[in-house]
């Protein structure tokens, strides 16, 4: 899976791959606003891949041709196109093997910022595997603490609610 | 409903009473004090996996929210890069493309002079990133990387190899820096060889490539 990210770490879009093929593209809120176009580009005409070619000419003088390649989503090297595309324009894509996807399901609870959530799938992507099983404990652990957390505001926040009771009715009161 | 209206057709909320906000007032110190409590624990345990693996980065808190800090470089690049599509540029009239040639080199470039209206405007480039810097900053650029130019010179020799790379990867705005920066040392040298002003435009470039990549960490 491919995580592609802006580079302001909001998560634009989870790519799923097959044999480097596209499987699947979901795109997040802020994914379709800024990807939405540059998608039915490629299934209409394929992701573009910028190539470079220098030839020397016989007279000595050397030019470099830039030219432009389109590889289809069904294609294999989709994926490996993707990540060019991506990385030349400033977005962040991310490979995200299927064993850490239940982890970023525990990051992906967690009411984090983006560029937290980010920074947390990054530092797991480049942990040992032996190490995973000690972050699942480490997010429970968290989701767990938020949790108690929440409750208790949850309490709070229903006393303060009964405590003011009417007061709170008052604008939607009928005239 | 109690609801007011301003103007024909505009519906206003209605107005909070001091019970609504201070609720909300609650409920907004709750959510931070549940966010505190989410980092302290996910920073303590976090940093506890890490403790021992020797990675070389750490989990730390900068203003309420976590980051990793890096010490090598991450395992990603994001250039400023050209994208857009010469071949679909080069049928548009609102777009000028043209061969252009410092020493032995060649390299094709693409610049909007027409705004969608057909006006003629300033040569904004394609992909977006604004006009071209001004003559003054350059020569201020020249001015302090001349000489540094100079001495990089005799050290070693940078190829047209490594313009073009300048050129295509190293900053948003190459090709036009290093061809101004060529126009600036063939017009104070006019014995310069082509290929010799390329060099040294490259090492200029290449400089002050460095210095915004310095400029912008600093930032």
């Amino acid at each position: 899976m491919i995580f592609l990210f802006d580079a302001n770490r909001h998560l634009l879009a989870e790519i799923g791959l097959q044999d480097g093929a596209l499987r699947q593209l979901v795109l997040t809120g802020a994914g379709e606003r800024e990807l939405e176009a540059f998608v039915s580009h490629w299934q209409t005409r394929g992701i573009p891949v910028m190539h470079s070619m220098e030839a020397t000419k016989p007279d000595g003088t050397h030019e470099i041709a830039t030219y432009f390649s389109y590889v289809q989503p069904r294609e294999k090297g989709f994926g490996a196109a993707l990540e060019k595309w991506a990385k030349e324009r400033g977005f962040c894509p991310m490979d995200v093997p299927d064993y850490l996807l239940p982890l970023w399901e525990c990051l992906a609870r967690l009411p984090l910022e983006d560029s937290e959530r980010f920074a947390m799938l990054l530092a797991i992507r480049l942990s040992p595997r032996e190490a995973l099983a000690e972050w699942k404990s480490a997010l429970d652990e968290s989701e767990m603490a938020w949790q108690k957390e929440h409750e208790r505001s949850r309490i709070v926040l229903d006393k303060i609610k009964s405590k003011m009771g009417g007061e709170l009715a008052k604008p939607f009161a009928k005239v | 409903m109690n609801a007011e209206r301003s103007s024909p057709g505009t519906l206003e909320a209605p107005r909070l009473n001091a019970a609504e906000k201070g609720l909300r007032l609650a409920r907004a110190e709750r959510t931070e004090k549940e966010g505190k409590v989410l980092r302290a624990t996910l920073m303590k345990s976090a940093n506890h996996v890490l403790k021992d693996l020797e990675l070389p980065f750490e989990l730390d808190e900068e203003d309420g929210a976590l980051e990793l800090e890096i010490e090598a470089d991450p395992p990603f690049s994001i250039k400023q890069y050209e994208g857009f599509d010469l071949e679909e540029l080069k049928a548009d009239p609102n777009f000028r493309t043209e061969t252009r040639r410092i020493g032995s080199l060649e390299y094709v470039v693409t610049e909007r002079i027409r705004d969608k209206h057909g006006v003629e405007s300033d040569v904004v480039r394609p992909d977006g990133h604004g006009a071209y810097p001004g003559k003054e900053d350059l020569d201020a650029a020249l001015q302090r990387n001349f000489f540094l130019a100079q001495r990089w010179f005799t050290q070693d020799r940078i190829f047209p190899e490594d313009v073009a790379l300048i050129m295509h990867h190293h900053h948003s705005k190459p090709k036009e820096w290093l061809w101004r920066a060529m126009d600036a040392l063939l017009a104070s040298h006019p014995d310069l060889e082509p290929d010799l002003a390329a060099t040294w435009a490259a090492k200029v470039i290449k400089g002050l490539t460095e210095a915004h990549r310095q400029r912008r960490e600093t930032l």
